[in-house]
């Protein structure tokens, strides 16, 4: 009698082990990646919108676009496309500056805001409170997919479990390639504090 | 019962002789020990090395003199010696390392600021946009650009052949922070290209 009972125990530790190494498997197989995990929390606006950035708000103010973008070095033709977003950006509670900056495309590609154009994106530093009107240049493809969004964040480079502001800028195809045929050059604003825009015009 | 028994007596180290041999033949029988080929394939000029994160097609290797103000070498006796080459991302993101595409294994000459020993030594001095001559700090999605890689070459290196590394990355996740990565730097694909001096003689510049 005391045989056939053994086994019973050993074969009922042996489903036991089996499961919970099949339940561990599954629950491994289906978490999360720890990119996923990491990810930045994204507050999503469209035009006129204020968008939280944790730091900072970010409000989109146009979009425009063209072949050619002009800097202090000259003109600067694309293959693709130059897309130029005017944001307002606040800082919240202690002087902040733009860091990581890009679009997403319809793929969820990323495409960095363009390092060929001056001081793009800008340098300026925001103090809180006070708003900055700026333009930030992005080079895409003509058949880019769409939705595209720009992302905002003031991270440089770890923007992990950070806050970021994702503008919706809401281009169309057609917009794209009458940009893409556009050889007016553009010119990039400078940063500028909102009321003094304000006040000037 | 009786080869049962003798099983039983015999030392776990000659069983493990015996698995040890069995794995190597059954190695062998699936070509484990056939000589390696070579891992990196031998590539021309103008032919294109598809992967990821980039594409890259080697165009041409050029002795240049004077990039400025878009690059400045740092002794002007010397030249730059370029590599001109397309290159489309293939990756779902813009890449800021840029300068780890392309390397010149056997060139001499080649100066190196401060040498630390490291890879880093290897990467070009600086990389251009040949659209406009603008510093390439990120290269796109989708975006295929023709760039020059150039490194500082002192003037009695005057290549007139050159050995061109085309590396690639892999994706793969940091054993230190868990997350994916692009890791594992090494080569991809080799050529050999001509290289064409395009510096312009002393006296001409003069008449210039």
């Amino acid at each position: 009698m005391a045989e056939p009972r053994g086994w019973r125990r050993r074969l009922g530790t042996a489903a036991l082990v089996v499961l919970a190494i099949g339940v561990g498997g599954v629950a491994n197989a289906y978490a999360p990646d720890p990119d996923a995990q990491q990810r930045p929390f994204l507050h999503t606006g469209h035009r006129g919108e204020r968008v939280d950035g944790r730091t900072f708000d970010a409000q989109l103010l146009g979009v425009r676009g063209g072949a050619v973008v002009t800097d202090r070095r000259g003109p600067h033709d694309t293959s693709g496309v130059w897309v130029v977003a005017k944001v307002r950006l606040t800082s919240h509670g202690e002087p902040a500056q733009l860091g990581w900056v890009a679009i997403r495309d319809g793929d969820d590609r990323i495409f960095r805001a363009s390092g060929r154009i001056d001081s793009n994106p800008p340098l300026r530093q925001m103090q809180p409170g006070l708003p900055v009107d700026c333009e930030i240049v992005f080079e895409v493809p003509k058949n880019v997919p769409l939705p595209i969004a720009a992302r905002l964040s003031t991270s440089l480079i770890d923007t992990r479990m950070d806050g970021m502001a994702q503008l919706e800028l809401d281009v169309t195809a057609e917009q794209l390639q009458r940009w893409a045929a556009d050889q007016a050059p553009l010119t990039v604003m400078r940063p500028a504090l909102a009321e003094a825009q304000a006040g000037g015009q | 019962m009786a080869i049962s028994a003798r099983l039983r007596r015999t030392p776990a180290q000659w069983l493990l002789y015996a698995c040890s041999g069995l794995a190597l033949a059954i190695s062998a029988a699936f070509g484990g020990w056939q000589a390696v080929s070579q891992a990196e394939p031998e590539l021309k000029a103008g032919e294109v090395n598809a992967g990821e994160p980039w594409s890259v097609k080697v165009v041409t290797a050029r002795l240049l003199q004077d990039l400025e103000p878009a690059v400045y070498l740092k002794n002007k006796e010397d030249h730059w010696l370029a590599v001109i080459a397309e290159v489309e991302i293939t990756d779902d993101r813009s890449h800021t390392d840029v300068n780890r595409i392309i390397r010149v294994p056997t060139a001499t000459g080649i100066l190196v600021d401060t040498p630390s020993g490291t890879s880093f030594d290897a990467y070009p001095y600086e990389v251009l946009l040949a659209r406009d001559g603008t510093r390439v700090d990120a290269l796109h999605p989708g975006m295929t650009e023709r760039v020059a890689f150039l490194w500082e070459q002192k003037p009695d290196a005057v290549p007139t052949q050159l050995d061109v590394d085309i590396i690639g990355l892999t994706w793969r996740k940091n054993t230190l922070t868990d997350s994916y990565e692009w890791l594992d730097e090494a080569v991809r694909a080799s050529l050999t290209v001509p290289v064409e001096d395009k510096r312009v003689p002393v006296e001409d510049k003069g008449n210039g």
